[in-house]
């Protein structure tokens, strides 16, 4: 039969790279001690000047071994406790939360172009929050409104993504978008309803993102549940990557698909609108962390996700002293992340064209 | 030779639309290189997918390793079959050695870290593929050629009994082609079996062992490709006329009658 019969393929390698694995674990224990380095600087941070000095002399007293003067010992006790502490674990909890939900979302839509912006579940989960807001009095139930929001606009818009093409990148982000405006329109109808002088203030300013809104006692109903989420997602890291094959690439891997999926989309979902229920509607870093992340230490969800989780803390701390630190009054952190997030949008643009060139 | 993999009498539609498939049956035995053969639309890749278990079928079933594949849990059948898919674009730089290892989750489940038998395995089916070289770069990077010696090589890290390729030569040049055609051949020799869908008859005379035939959605020819790949039955596949020819050395050659071509 055939003439054709070389033992083995012999296609012209060129020369190989290599250490992206070590390189990986290196920017992870980099950035994990970045994050409470810089949680640490951003607690001096601010308008009433606080050194390392004072924060060390401080925590010397608290734990008895310093003698501060009481005023000033309860002046940055309060400062520290009421007002910096609360926003700074806000800022990392909801960045981080928002990166990780992004990176598990690119992965199991195998799309680098979506985030829980993008797919609609922030408009979602604003609109539940507004909702709740005017229908109910008890917050657990306007929480409850928030979750049911978002998972509400992800089903919405990776449906309408199926609906018109398959397995087409495009055709699920235009679903979002559809999914996203669709809960914009409605979320103006709340306003719109809403009590002009006491409902609908309160509703825009949360949802014009503010950090300043969370305090200690709402960080620890919240901090299990997301942290729980963010972790899930980097244990479910290998799944993650057999999802990013595509749906029967994955299944023929051995991968229980539809289970993995459904588990994957509604951890990311539910911390994702967590975070519009703590802080309103942060956009962009649901994006830009995971491509930034996965720049730095490839798309192996099991080091992307933590990856990911710890600039997407990193990023928000940092948008959140720019938005204190900016002018004599604080600026939304919304509106920061929007400012920011766009020109870096035009860098991942430059990316991922680069990577679906061939 | 015992079979590793069976179709039984397999139906299948897509939603309420005209039947895919009405009643395909065929066989895969260890060793063998199964070609599936058949005209656009013929059913080629949705029987690829009933193997797989990635669709179920409405009547019929398919049978692995002696028991119902509806039996076996995904990992179960991701141990014994692999898939190693028509190449597409891919959107996240996994790195060759990261995407091979993905054959592993069948035995290592998603949870457990790999150990030293899972990294020889995967050495293993990169150096058998002649990638080695290629182990630390980004799989987006690689050329059409190279993209499906990775596939190929994830699925040899299964370590599974059959290997069912959608159209592998796709996008491949000629050289390429024939390079892997021949690898399929080794690795079949070495006691895996290989189903692969083809639109090449030339290829199914050089490089399968066996050829089954698809027309509207039943099998209609099924054995040794010189005895199936007959001017008749190319006729009645694609519609062309064709003319067969025997070389020198043996070896079969088909060559369509262009004056016939443009008349159909």
């Amino acid at each position: 039969m055939g003439d054709a019969t070389p033992a083995s393929l012999t296609i012209p390698v060129p020369s190989s790279r290599s250490g992206a694995g070590m390189g990986a674990s290196v920017w992870l224990g980099g950035l994990a001690l970045l994050l409470p380095m810089a949680m640490v600087g951003a607690l001096t941070f601010g308008r009433y000047p606080l050194s390392l000095h004072d924060l060390s002399a401080f925590i010397q007293t608290a734990t008895g071994f310093g003698a501060m003067a009481p005023e000033q010992f309860n002046l940055i006790h309060n400062l520290i406790w009421e007002i910096r502490l609360p926003r700074i674990l806000a800022a990392v909890l909801i960045g981080a939360a928002l990166a990780s939900s992004g990176a598990a979302y690119q992965s199991v839509f195998v799309n680098p172009l979506v985030s829980p912006g993008i797919l609609g579940v922030l408009a979602g989960a604003s609109f539940g929050a507004a909702l709740g807001m005017v229908a109910f009095k008890s917050w657990a139930l306007v929480q409850v409104a928030t979750v049911a929001g978002g998972l509400a606009a992800v089903i919405i818009g990776v449906g309408i993504g199926r609906m018109f093409g398959e397995r087409s990148v495009v055709m699920l982000v235009l679903g979002g978008i559809f999914s996203g405006a669709l809960f914009s329109g409605l979320l103006a109808l709340v306003k719109f309803l809403a009590d002009p002088y006491q409902q609908l203030p309160a509703i825009v300013y949360w949802l014009m993102g503010s950090l300043g809104q969370v305090d200690l006692a709402q960080l620890a109903r919240y901090a299990p549940i997301m942290l729980a989420g963010v972790f899930g997602l980097a244990v479910l890291g290998r799944a993650l990557d057999a999802l990013a094959m595509g749906e029967d690439e994955a299944a023929a891997l051995g991968v229980p698909v539809a289970t993995v999926r459904a588990g994957v989309i509604i951890f990311a979902t539910v911390i994702s609108a967590m975070t519009v229920a703590l802080a309103g509607m942060i956009g962009w870093i649901g994006l830009l962390a995971p491509h930034i992340a996965r720049l730095l230490v490839g798309p192996l969800n099991r080091t992307l996700v933590p990856a990911s989780a710890l600039l997407g803390g990193l990023f928000l701390l940092a948008a959140d002293m720019l938005a204190r630190g900016v002018s004599e009054t604080e600026l939304p952190i919304g509106v920061v992340t929007e400012l920011i997030g766009l020109p870096a949008f035009l860098l991942v643009l430059r990316n991922v064209r680069k990577g679906w060139a061939t | 030779m015992s079979v590793l993999l069976a179709a039984d009498q397999l139906h299948f539609a897509y939603g309420a639309g005209r039947p895919v498939l009405s009643g395909a049956s065929l066989a895969v035995r260890a060793g063998e290189v199964v070609a599936l053969l058949g005209a656009n639309g013929s059913g080629k890749s949705t029987l690829l997918k009933l193997l797989l278990g990635l669709i179920k079928p409405l009547m019929g079933g398919v049978i692995l390793a002696g028991q119902p594949l509806a039996s076996w849990s995904r990992r179960e059948v991701a141990r014994r079959i692999a898939y190693v898919p028509q190449n597409q674009a891919m959107p996240f730089p996994y790195r060759v050695r990261d995407l091979v290892a993905l054959g592993r989750i069948s035995q290592r489940g998603l949870f457990d870290n790999l150990i030293r038998r899972d990294r020889k395995a995967v050495d293993a089916a990169m150096t058998r593929l002649g990638i080695a070289d290629l182990a630390d770069r980004p799989y987006t990077e690689l050329s059409g050629g190279q993209r499906q010696l990775c596939l190929i090589a994830r699925a040899l890290a299964q370590e599974s009994s059959v290997i069912v390729m959608d159209e592998p030569a796709t996008g491949l040049d000629y050289g390429n082609q024939w390079r892997l055609l021949a690898l399929i051949k080794d690795l079949a020799a070495e006691g895996r079996a290989f189903i692969q869908s083809t639109h090449h008859p030339d290829h199914v005379l050089g490089g399968a062992s066996r050829a089954v035939l698809l027309h509207d959605g039943t099998v209609v020819a099924d054995g040794i490709p010189s005895a199936v790949i007959t001017p008749e039955f190319i006729q009645r596949l694609y519609g062309l006329r064709v003319a067969r020819h025997a070389l020198p050395d043996g070896s079969l050659a088909l060559a369509p009658d262009m004056g016939a071509a443009h008349h159909v």
